[in-house]
Parts: structure tokens; sequence; C-alpha cells
């Protein structure tokens, strides 16, 4: 378990990271959205251990991470450009890792070799963006961590890469239960992926909801009233996050329950009522929304 | 098990090793080249091995170009991590403690710099008895040398390793390593010359090797000159240490996300701008005024240009921009161009009273006045205590107390001192204008609480002379300035040289009677004897015993022509006749008169061939072949110099050499006048 209480980050004068808390689950793989400079990286370097938080503490199943080896032998931290020593190979790579985490498994990291086309003797910095990722993919899962910290992992692979990572990633979550954080901007690439949701801007954490409550508790809701007085009683009566007009019909996005909010509905016979399932995408801009935030800025 | 593996972690350490080894390769080759390989190259083949007392003197500055370069490159690449955002990111996202990473930094250093300098040390060893060595030296002579380089390595990685975690930026990291080396000396020489320019009596320290040696850099250069001494080894040792636990302390604070940011401790800011400014200041502050000397409005400029350059430069260094104009900035400039300009001038403003103070008479122990103190007594290969090389070198200086403890001496100095601060002569001209009419005099006093106090003053005679009298005819004077305690020393011989001949005194009854004779002469000098310009009949070359087989720094006697019991000596055992220039010595005169004012076109001042050239163009001078008058001349000769009224004589002796003499026209002879045109 991963706790995160009123963690600050300040890089000159600039507050990174404002006041966070946040608690992520022993087995969850988090996904943590926001546009460029909302902060994602500076949290994750926070919780990796690597930078140490003005004020506010990081614990990992009760240990604080910053200059902790007990506890950071037990965390892998995968940087958006993975770094390798200069003129290193996997092989040498490997060698490193195995002296440093004492979780190093020889038997994984010849497992995943099977998975990962590269030459494991072939000079890492002679690879691509995407092969680079690989291996530091399959470096960072034979020290077999506990948590598994990646900042934009699947930014350079390839949609049968992307996959093969996703299918390793939830195998070890079922197997061993390893916690997950993983950052992007695109929420699309994480939504099949991620249990649990944070959504960050301006340092700050908007949300921070299960994937399946989101999903279930949000309805979009169209509808043509007999009568548009019937609006103003409903409105009353039920938490909009959105509403629009086109015409005659009325477009809202509510949050509850889908067969109370039918019901209150049904209660005034409108000539159209449909409820129609959001995409992720909808739920979050409506969401924020609803929380007072421009959207443009915050979502690609 | 695995606090082992993280406190010395090896896998670390071997991935350094591995990236980095090509390190200890180059300091290997360079320092195998400079030592060993220099003993067999060059040089005669035929000349028997030279014995050297420090394996630096057989070849240290070849050794020393890879002992100053590789520390540093090795700290640069071992700390280049701290400096590299992915590197820092990666490294401190492992699990190990900071400490653990640096020792295994250190560590790594340690082994690939110390390697190659004892595999030298141990090649040196070996080679020692080879055919073909052009030196001879010992067993502890490598050991020594090897513990030298050893701690001066280790001295220059220490201070990288610090600068590094001070810094965020490899190229900056570079350049600060090696300008903090060289501040020591530097600042204190802009900081001795900018007392000299503006404190009326700072004495002229400069030029001195002990000032360079403060900077480990030039001390490295020089070391052929002036090999490092134990005691020095161990300041660097100790600083050695002192910089490895502020690294440690230092990157227990140091944040991460520093790399790619000037400076990683933000509250060095202030020191980084304010040292940047204050030597900028310093170095165009003085340039100004030494350009323009005695102009203030030039040196006030100078130092304004220095701050603004200064702080521009480190401002912009530590934004990493130029673009650094904002509203708040000029208040800025204004604040640190205040506390530095308070810094330059309260030190040489009145409010310290270093130029009018003199010492009260009942605490003065001892006195000096002359103007053989700094490079005579204080310089530390001529001074008894700090000598290094005692066997190599020595001079009669050495063991002299400069110091009168004679209350009427002491009495006559501190009023030649109190004179000359009320009434400042030369103040704010340069110290060095030549002129025989001026002395620069030091004056130093023992105090009685231990302490020197030391003072320097370009005093013209004209004006001071009672004061001078009573100073420079003070037998406390006479010992220190014409080191008579030298004549005390055995003495091997005793040359004597006149501009064409010379004679030898071996005898070592007539060495005792001449240095009896001397001695006594140089007591009774006047104050007139020792401050006219008449040509000395001979120099008189001393020979101590002590000087044979080493070098020494000689101090020479004049045979004046007032030293007429001396001089009675010398034509009775008939050196005089043997030494003297004569007429018959002399194949022509020529005579002429100068000016001050003349212009010459292709000639100084103080060229007397040119003025010479001038007189001859315009029909003025005249060729002089009657002996009597070339014998009028000799007796009449002075120092030349291009003064009004004078006469520039010019005599071309038969063994082809020449010189030229002043002669006054108080004293030229009516013949001479005659022949003039």
């Amino acid at each position: 378990m991963i706790e995160i209480r009123e963690v600050s980050k300040i890089f000159q004068d600039r507050k990174a990271v404002n006041g966070l808390s946040l608690t992520i689950h022993k087995g969850n793989i988090f996904g943590l959205l926001g546009s460029n400079g909302a902060g994602k990286t500076t949290l994750l370097k926070t919780i990796a251990g690597i930078y140490e938080p003005e004020s506010g503490e990081v614990r990992i199943d009760g240990k604080p991470v910053f200059e902790n080896p007990d506890t950071k032998g037990r965390v892998v931290f995968m940087p958006d450009f993975p770094y390798f020593f200069p003129q290193a190979s996997i092989v040498q790579m490997a060698d490193f890792y195995k002296s440093v985490y004492p979780g190093w498994s020889e038997e994984r990291f010849k497992e995943l070799g099977e998975l990962f086309p590269l030459n494991p003797r072939r000079k890492l910095n002679r690879l691509s963006k995407g092969m680079r990722q690989q291996a530091a993919f399959w470096l960072a899962l034979s020290c077999m961590p506990d948590v598994l910290i990646m900042d934009e992992p699947l930014d350079g692979l390839d949609p049968v890469m992307r996959r093969l990572v996703k299918n390793v990633l939830f195998q070890e979550v079922a197997e061993r239960g390893i916690t997950v954080v993983i950052s992007s901007h695109n929420l699309r690439e994480i939504e099949d992926l991620c249990d649990h949701i944070g959504i960050m801007h301006g340092g700050a954490l908007l949300i921070d909801k299960e994937l399946d409550e989101l999903k279930s508790d949000t309805h979009k809701v169209q509808v043509a009233f007999r009568d548009e007085r019937h609006e103003h009683a409903l409105m009353a009566k039920l938490p909009v996050l959105h509403r629009e007009q086109r015409g005659s019909v009325f477009l809202y996005i509510i949050k509850g329950d889908r067969n109370r909010i039918e019901e209150y509905f049904r209660v005034y016979e409108p000539y159209v009522l449909d409820l129609l399932p959001l995409t992720l995408e909808e739920i979050f801009i409506y969401e924020m929304e609803g929380a007072g935030y421009d959207i443009a800025p915050i979502l690609l | 098990m695995t606090s082992r593996r993280f406190f010395f972690n090896r896998g670390m350490i071997r991935q350094n090793l591995r990236q980095h080894s090509w390190i200890a390769i180059i300091y290997l080759l360079g320092l195998l080249f400079g030592l060993p390989l220099q003993m067999f190259l060059g040089g005669n083949p035929d000349t028997p091995p030279q014995p050297v007392d420090n394996l630096f003197r057989a070849s240290g500055d070849l050794t020393m170009v890879f002992t100053l370069t590789m520390p540093v490159a090795a700290g640069l690449l071992l700390f280049h991590f701290l400096q590299h955002k992915g590197a820092a990111d990666a490294m401190h996202s492992l699990p190990l403690r900071r400490r653990h990473l640096l020792t295994a930094q250190l560590f790594s250093g340690f082994v690939l710099l110390l390697v190659p300098v004892w595999l030298t040390a141990l090649a040196a060893g070996l080679v020692r008895t080879w055919d073909g060595n052009r030196f001879l030296y010992s067993g502890a002579d490598v050991w020594a040398w090897g513990a030298a380089v050893s701690i001066l390595t280790l001295f220059l990685f220490a201070v990288t390793a610090f600068v590094g975690i001070c810094i965020g930026l490899t190229v900056l990291h570079g350049i600060i390593v090696y300008i903090l080396l060289l501040l020591p000396a530097v600042l204190s020489q802009l900081a001795l010359s900018h007392l000299r320019t503006y404190l009326y009596g700072f004495p002229d320290q400069s030029g001195f090797r002990h000032i360079d040696n403060w900077s480990p850099i030039l001390h490295m250069v020089n070391v052929n000159g002036s090999p490092f001494t134990w005691s020095e080894l161990g300041i660097y040792a100790v600083l050695t240490v002192v910089f490895i636990l502020l690294s440690y302390l230092l990157y227990r604070k140091r944040q991460t996300e520093t790399a790619g940011q000037a400076l990683a401790f933000t509250y060095f800011n202030p020191l980084f701008k304010g040292g940047f400014m204050l030597c900028a200041m310093l170095i165009s502050g003085t340039y100004f005024a030494g350009m323009r000397s005695g102009q203030t409005g030039w040196a006030l400029a100078g130092y304004a240009l220095g701050a603004v350059i200064g702080y521009t430069i480190s401002e912009m260094v530590i934004r990493k921009s130029w673009y650094i104009l904002n509203r708040k900035l000029p208040a800025r400039f204004a604040g640190y161009a205040l506390v530095l300009g308070l810094l330059l001038y309260l030190p040489v403003s009145p409010v310290t009273g270093y130029e009018t103070r003199v010492p009260a008479a009942d605490k003065i122990a001892g006195v000096y006045a002359g103007d053989n103190y700094y490079w005579g007594y204080v310089n530390p290969q001529n001074a008894a205590a700090s000598s290094t090389e005692p066997d190599a070198f020595s001079s009669p200086f050495r063991g002299v107390d400069p110091f009168s403890s004679d209350p009427a001496y002491a009495l006559a100095v501190r009023k030649l001192h109190e004179t000359l601060v009320q009434v400042r002569p030369g103040d704010g001209e340069n110290r060095y204008k030549y002129s025989q009419k001026t002395r620069l005099y030091t004056i130093a006093y023992k105090l009685n609480n231990g302490r020197t106090m030391t003072r320097q003053y370009l005093m013209p005679l004209a004006g001071f002379e009672p004061e001078l009298k009573a100073v420079m005819e003070s037998e406390g004077f006479k010992r220190a300035e014409y080191v008579l305690p030298q004549l005390d020393k055995p003495l091997a011989s005793i040359q004597l040289n006149s501009s064409i001949r010379e004679a030898v005194i071996s005898d070592p009854a007539e060495i005792n009677e001449f240095k009896a004779l001397l001695k006594k002469e140089i007591l009774n000098l006047s104050f007139k004897d020792q401050t006219d310009d008449t040509v000395p009949l001979a120099s008189i070359q001393i020979i101590p015993e002590e000087s044979i087989g080493r070098s020494y720094s000689f101090m020479n006697y004049d045979w004046k022509p007032s030293y007429h019991e001396l001089g009675a000596w010398l034509e009775r055992k008939g050196y005089a006749d043997r030494v003297k220039v004569k007429a018959d010595d002399v194949l022509t005169a020529e005579l002429a008169a100068q000016s001050r004012d003349e212009i010459l076109p292709n000639g100084h001042l103080f060229d007397p061939a040119a003025h010479l050239k001038f007189a001859q163009e315009q029909d003025r001078s005249v060729i002089i072949k009657d002996k009597a008058r070339i014998n009028d001349i000799l007796e009449i000769r002075r120092n030349y110099a291009p003064d009004e009224g004078t006469y520039v004589a010019f005599l071309k002796y038969k063994n082809g050499n020449g010189e030229y003499f002043r002669i006054d026209a108080s004293e030229m002879t009516p013949e001479l006048k005659a022949l003039l045109p």
C-alpha cells in the first residue's frame, strides 16, 4: 500500500505538487492522468524516493521511502526516457541490477527474455526508443518489485508490444499482487489497463476513483419533455454534472444509480428518453467540469 | 548480508571501473612517460648520473601535467550523474543510501587514480639501478615521490568531488574546480596589489614564489623548482579529508532535481556572485589603475566596469540565460556593489590608521631599514628558517638577523618614518620610477609583542637628508644593508673586478687584513659616501667557503674612492695596479654636453649612446686621445644619468669594450672644458 500524505514539492518558487494526499492499495494498477506540467512526473519521482518532498510524506507499507534502501529495494522506477550506463548492454545492466536489487530473479530475467525480441548483448545506446523502453521493462520486472512506478511507459511502444506489456503487467498483478502506478496524458491508452484512476491538475489531485465506480455512476440522458417546466422540477432532485439543450431535446450527464434516474424521468412521461453509456474520456471531461475546471487545457 | 551489499556496493564500483578505466590507463601511461621514461631520455649519455634529492627535480613538470588533469577528469566523470537529469533520477531511485553511493564513487576514484601512481613509483624503483639512468636517487626518494603524488592526486579528486556536489552543470564543474585551485594565489596577489596601490607604505612582496605556492596548480607547475614539503603535503592531506567530509555532509542535503542548475545550493548564489564580482573588480580596477597611474577617475571606472561585468556574468551563469534584465536587477546590483565597494575601500581607508601608524619607541624590540629586506632576508630561498633546500642553496643572508636593537638607531628609524608619514613623498606615484636620487627603502620593526610591522617607501634623498643621515650612518643600518656578518664567515677568496681587469686575493692572511679594513671602511661610510654616484674603482666579490659547490646568491661590495685606508693597502700589495682602470687602458674618450630636453629620434632618455649621437650630429662632441685628459675623466667620472647641464663621456677601452659615464659641470676641469667646441 502506498500512502501519500499532504505531499508538497517545490521547484524554485513553483509548487509542482501541492499538498497532495492519495492512497494506492496493494494489487492496484493506478493510472495517473493529467496534462503536461500537471505534476505527474514529480509525484511519481517523489513516490519512488528520488525527490524529497518539502512537506508531507510518502510511505510504502508503512515505511518511508526517501533514503530508505529497505523500501526502495522493493520499488522500481521506470522514467519516460530510460537511463542506462553509457556503453552498457542489457546483460551488463542486468549484472548491475542484480548487485543492487535484493529481489533480482535470474529466472524471471530469462523468462522475460523469451518475450522481448532483443539481443541482450547489444549496446543499449544503439537501440531505438521503443526497444530501450522494452529493455527497461524487462530489467524492471526482473527486479521482482512489489511496487512498479512507470512514467509514460507505453509511449514509444508499437501496438503489439503495448499489448504484450499490458498482459505481463496483468499477470504480475494477478500472480504476485504487485502495485503498479502508471502516468499518462492519454487516457484511452490506459483505459483498459487501470482499475483505479487519479487525475492531476496544477499539482493537485482532482479525482481519485475506481474506474468501474466511475463508469457505473455517471450516465448520459437524452430526453424530450412533454412540458419544459418538467425540467426544473427534475433538476432540483438529481445531481446534474452537465446540461445541454438542442431544440426540444435535452442532454444531461447525471451521477447516480441508473434505475433511480430512469424512474425519475419516467414520472414525467417524456416523448423520448434514452440512457447511454459514457466513454472514459467523457466521464473525465464532465467530472471536471463539475469540479469547476476548464476542460480544454487539462485533457488532450 | 544486505547491509554489506548496501554499504560497499560492489556492483556500483565494478560498473565505475568498467566505464572509466581508460582514465587509469591514460594516467598510468602519462606518469610512466613523465617519470621512469624521462630518466632514460634526453641529456648527454656520457655525463655521469646526476644526484637528485627529490624525484620532482628529475622530471616534475611533465608528471604534473597528468596529475593536474586526470584526478579532475575522474571526478568530473564519476560525479557526472549528479548533473545529468536522467542519470540523477536513475541513480537516486536505486536502493542505495546517498552515503553509500558517494562511498562507491569515491572508492572507485581512489582505485582508478592511485593504482597508476603506485605502479609508476614501482617502475621508478625498479629502474633505479639500471644502466643509462640519468639520475641517482634512493629507495626513500621513490617512496616520498609516491606519497606526495598520491596525496596531490587524492586532493584534486576530493576537491572535484566536493565541487561536483555543489554544482549542477558539468562544464561549470570543471571550470570552478580550476578556478578554486588558482584562487588562493590569484586572489592574494590581487589583494596585495590593491593594498600596494592604495595604502601608502604598503610593502611590495610580489614576485616571491611562496605566494604562487598558495595555489596547488601553480605550485604543481613550479614543482621542479620548489618540491612540496612534508608540511605542505600534510596540509593537503588534511584538506582532502575535510573536502571528503564536506562532500558527505552536503550530499545529504542536495536535491536530486538540481541536476542541470548552475549551483545546487541556492545559499551559495550570493557567495558565487560576490566572489565573482570581487575578482572582476580587483582585476579590472588594478588594470586601469596601473595603466593610468595616479588618476583616480580611471581606477574608479575600472572598478565600476569590473563590478558590472562580474555581476552580469555571474547572474547569467546562475540563471543559465543572457536575458537577465528585470526591474529588481539594478537594486540588487547596487546592494552587491555597495558591500563589495566597502570591502575594497575599508582596508585602504584612513579608518585603519595603517598609513600613519608609527610604533611607540617603548614597543620596539628591533628595527630594520634598507633595501634588501624582502629579496634578501625574507625570501624563503635565502632566509634560514623557511628554506626548503638548505643543502642546495644558500646566501649570505642566511642566519643573519636583519633587526638591530640599538636604541639610538631605533630612534633614528622612527624619526625617519614619522617624517615620511607626514610628508608622504611619492604618494600616488609609480613606486619604481628610476632615479639615483631616490631610495626604495623598507622599514621593519620587530615589536615587543613578537609581531613584525613592515612599511616600504619611495623616498627622495632631497628634503630627508638629516633623517636619512642619522639612519644611514648607524652601525645597525650598515650591518644589515651591507650584510657585514658575511665577512666573519670563512672566506675562500676575494675577487676584485673593474670593467677591464680582475685580481684575486687568496692568501688567508691577506684575506683577513682585507676583511678587517673593508669592515672598518664600511662602518666609516658617511651619508654622502653612500648616496653619491662616484664610479667604484672595482667591485669586490666575497667568495665564502660555504658557496663552493652549491647555488649561492653572492653579495658584492664596491671599492669606493673614499676608502683611503683600504685603497692604500691595495696599492701597497700591488692589487690596485692590477685592477684599476688607467689612462693607458683607454683608446679614446668622447665627450659632449647633454640635456634632458634633447629630442632623441631613435633613443630613450636614459640611453647615453643616443645623447652622444645627437651631439655628434650637431658637431658638439669631441674625441680625446690625450692621456692626461683621459686621466682627468677617470678621476671625475660618475655613473651615467641624463641630468640637466651634465656631460656624457664614452670611454673606449683597448680591449674593444666601452663604457658610458656622466661628468658634472661643477667638476669639469678647465682643460677638458677648453676642448669642447
